[in-house]
């Protein structure tokens, strides 16, 4: 039955003639050490597109995608002009004394329905906390 | 005595009067760019039992990297069907596969795949397919994959 009606639908798309994704961020990779319970990042975002665009930023483990609520990310969702570039603040919040915390900031273009691609860079963070002395 | 003098004021007025540096500096940071350069579409084989971007009259996806400072790791997740037609239920395999202008030849997956970076700047071609016995109900199918650049 499906084949036949395959015949009908000429074309599927593999990605659609939306705007290709693009996306830039640095530094790859951070570490940090602090004597507090938490430890701030500063990353650098960038539109390389010609039009205003709107991007998505998220903290995820350092091998998977899994999300970390210890995380905070300022700002998490924000447009940008055309070639603009901004800093985006990140946070890692509750480090216990002697504490290593490392975590990935993954930032894309907001995704949109039927693109195919969804481009996306990560940065290696690596949050320590001094230990005590007793 | 006199001619000497002369000599240490000529010299002394030459440095006054002398070239400055004029530097340019560039702080640059470790960064990578992708861009999607062209999308890609996918269609039905003479079967039926395929649509992909190597069939006649598809067209693969193409895709850049810039970076700065590190050789970056391209990854892909496993690709998926993100978009089908309602009702289509049949089962299926969805694939990607991408070669590269620095060496990235990675065969047909339906798994994750990445690529370390050998360049600063490298150009992808990505294709996909989704393959069904069952065949391919009418309407719109978007294959999906996630591309991240990041450093191992």
């Amino acid at each position: 039955m499906f084949p036949a009606i395959t015949r009908l639908a000429a074309l599927a798309l593999f990605t659609s003639a939306v705007p290709c994704a693009a996306v830039s961020l640095g530094p790859l990779e951070k570490s940090g050490v602090t004597d507090g319970p938490a430890k701030a990042f500063y990353l650098s975002l960038a539109n390389p597109y010609s039009t205003a665009e709107r991007f998505v930023a998220e903290a995820v483990g350092p091998d998977d995608d899994a999300p970390q609520p210890r995380v905070l990310v300022f700002p998490s969702d924000t447009i940008l002009g055309a070639g603009a570039r901004r800093q985006l603040l990140v946070i890692v919040k509750g480090l216990a004394p002697g504490e290593r915390y490392g975590f990935r900031l993954c930032a894309m273009r907001a995704p949109r329905p039927q693109e195919t691609l969804h481009a996306r860079v990560c940065s290696k963070l690596v949050a320590r906390r001094l230990a005590d002395r007793g | 005595m006199h001619r000497a003098v002369f000599g240490l004021v000529a010299l002394a007025a030459s440095q006054a009067a002398g070239a400055t540096d004029v530097n340019l500096n560039a702080l640059l940071i470790s960064s990578c760019t992708l861009t999607l350069a062209t999308p890609g579409v996918m269609t039905a084989s003479p079967t039926g039992t395929v649509i992909g971007s190597e069939q006649s009259g598809g067209t693969p996806a193409s895709m850049t990297i810039v970076s700065l400072g590190v050789l970056p790791t391209i990854s892909f997740a496993a690709p998926s069907l993100s978009a089908k037609p309602g009702g289509w239920t049949a089962s299926h395999t969805d694939e990607i596969k991408f070669t590269s202008t620095r060496g990235a030849n990675q065969a047909y997956t339906n798994s994750s795949s990445s690529f370390v970076e050998t360049g600063l700047t490298d150009t992808f071609t990505v294709h996909g397919r989704v393959t069904s016995a069952e065949g391919f109900a009418a309407g719109n199918y978007t294959l999906t994959t996630v591309v991240t650049c990041s450093q191992l």
